[in-house]
């Protein structure tokens, strides 16, 4: 029975977690507004907000294949990539966390940033996107969002959840003729530092300095 | 007295059967090239009926085909039986010669006439053999009831579909160039609403005007079905064939009536021909229009430079939901 138990113990929190793709609970500042097994959604009270999205992954996706497809199609929108870095989740999967700035139509800047899980079933996004001066605040906090959630999916026998990471080249990414706006060139000296991630990160850890 | 006439009455009436059946039998028209074939055929056969089993059968060895041997003609002594298999011959040979749909049951004016000319006239008008008042028949090539120039893969009739939804920078000026663009191949527009286009162009011409809509702005999406439609198209084809012939012949008829009741009933089964070939024509002018012109349905919309660019054939449109605009609050 002693050694029935652990297992048991185990069945039922897989049955009450459920088989959800991802668990994540909100984080520290953040209020859930909505949740279901493909997303949720959670609300800082500075109108900065966090959405996890799941999406089925296919036969051959892997993270490099998805963040640079992310890359590519996000710099046709204008989002310009400032810096990436590797991440992992809650159990020890990896993923990679990518950085933008974007500007709106309305001309304001904003900053996004989106960690990126990719599984054998899934792939799972934690977006995180505000006004750019509370970029220092919240672009930081990503690593430690994703280190408390739970990603699901992997199979045996598979590398699908050891993939590599992307390989960005650094600097900003071709943007289509019609944008109306050039980067801002602080931002994109920040690139040349994409192939450190020490180094990434301890410019992140510069420019996090707590504003409050 | 009376009841021994009876029977000598039938007796001389089997006898003369007989004679006439082993005499020469070959009828004063004998249609046949071969024709001691047929009347050796008949010659030396056991016939228990009058001429009328006799003359029946020669009328409708002219109707077969040439080639088809005696022995799977007669092939028994009963008249009643031998009748039978003539007719499912005739029938047979009727399904190979003439259109199908013919009418199965035959006329009451299908009667056996003395005079062989109007036997000949009418059996083949109710057979289907060769055809009156150039009327398609059996023997020509059959023609399209409707004239169209939709034959595209190998005779194939296929109706096309299609839709588009393009991002636009102009609105108007998009809608304006899309309303003039069907009508340089030949086409009309449908439907016309803020963004919103049904046009019919020629098949040929589709691709080619789904091309030049595409360089008015972004594809979002395009889409195209094809639908075979042949089989439909020639049965319809075949069906207002083979009314047309009934018609021909019921108006025949009508002109032949005796009785004002003949007539009327004749008229009758004309009204009904007549309501059956309207619809059928009605359909296949439908389908004919179908696959000449192909319906493209045109969806334009208005973007700033900030919009999303989505690809058109790109299978993995999720980074679409990502971004500042449905993650932040404001």
């Amino acid at each position: 029975m002693q050694r029935i138990r652990p297992i048991l113990i185990w069945c039922a929190v897989a049955m009450a977690t459920g088989c959800n793709a991802y668990r994540l609970d909100p984080p520290k500042g953040f209020a859930q507004v909505s949740e279901d097994d493909r997303g949720a959604r959670m609300k800082a009270g500075d109108d900065v907000g966090l959405r996890v999205d799941v999406f089925d992954n296919v036969e051959g996706g892997t993270l490099a294949f998805w963040g640079e497809d992310l890359v590519r199609k996000l710099a046709q929108r204008d989002y310009t990539l400032v810096s990436h870095r590797p991440i992992k989740s809650d159990n020890r999967k990896p993923g990679a966390q990518f950085n933008f700035s974007y500007v709106n139509p309305d001309g304001k800047e904003k900053f996004f940033s989106v960690a990126l899980f990719v599984t054998d079933k899934y792939r799972i996004t934690l977006q995180v996107a505000g006004d750019q001066k509370l970029a220092g605040k919240y672009q930081p906090r990503l690593p430690e969002i994703a280190s408390e959630t739970k990603i699901r999916g992997c199979k045996l026998l598979t590398d699908i959840c050891d993939g590599e990471q992307p390989q960005i080249a650094p600097g900003q990414p071709k943007k289509p003729e019609k944008a109306t706006k050039e980067p801002d060139t602080e931002l994109a000296d920040d690139t040349t530092s994409e192939e450190d991630p020490q180094a990434t990160e301890l410019a992140d850890k510069a420019s996090s300095e707590p504003a409050g | 007295m009376k009841r021994a006439l009876i029977p000598c009455v039938a007796l001389l009436l089997l006898a003369s059967c007989k004679a006439k059946a082993a005499g020469s039998v070959a009828p004063a028209h004998s249609y046949r090239d071969d024709g001691d074939s047929v009347s050796e055929g008949y010659a030396g056969r056991d016939y228990a009926d009058a001429n009328y089993g006799g003359e029946i059968a020669m009328e409708e060895t002219r109707n077969l085909p040439a080639d088809e041997p005696d022995a799977e003609r007669i092939t028994s002594t009963s008249v009643g039986q031998r009748w039978k298999e003539k007719r499912a011959a005739r029938q047979a040979a009727r399904a190979e010669l003439a259109a199908p749909a013919a009418p199965a049951e035959p006329l009451d004016a299908r009667k056996v006439q003395p005079d062989g000319a109007a036997t000949e006239t009418t059996t083949a008008g109710v057979t289907g053999a060769p055809p009156q008042n150039g009327a398609d028949g059996a023997q020509a090539e059959p023609e399209p009831a409707v004239a169209h120039d939709d034959e595209d893969i190998d005779g194939r009739h296929i109706v096309y579909t299609a839709a588009m939804r393009v991002a636009v920078f102009n609105l108007d000026e998009a809608m304006r160039k899309a309303e003039a663009l069907p009508v340089r191949y030949d086409g009309y527009v449908s439907v016309m609403q803020p963004g919103h286009l049904v046009v019919r162009i020629p098949s040929k011409h589709l691709r080619t005007a789904m091309d030049e809509l595409a360089e008015f702005g972004t594809v979002d999406d395009r889409r195209m079905q094809a639908l075979d439609v042949t089989a439909e198209f020639v049965d319809i084809e075949s069906r207002i064939r083979a009314l047309t012939e009934t018609q021909t012949q019921l108006l025949d008829l009508l002109s032949k009536a005796r009785t004002v009741e003949e007539a009327l009933k004749v008229r009758q089964a004309l009204d009904q021909i007549n309501t059956e070939l309207e619809v059928l024509k009605g359909r296949m002018r439908q389908l004919s229009n179908q696959i000449t012109y192909s319906t493209l349905t045109i969806n334009m919309y208005e973007r700033g430079p900030h919009d999303p660019t989505p690809s058109s054939n790109d299978p993995f449109p999720w980074v679409n939901n990502l971004g500042v605009e449905s993650t932040e609050y404001r």
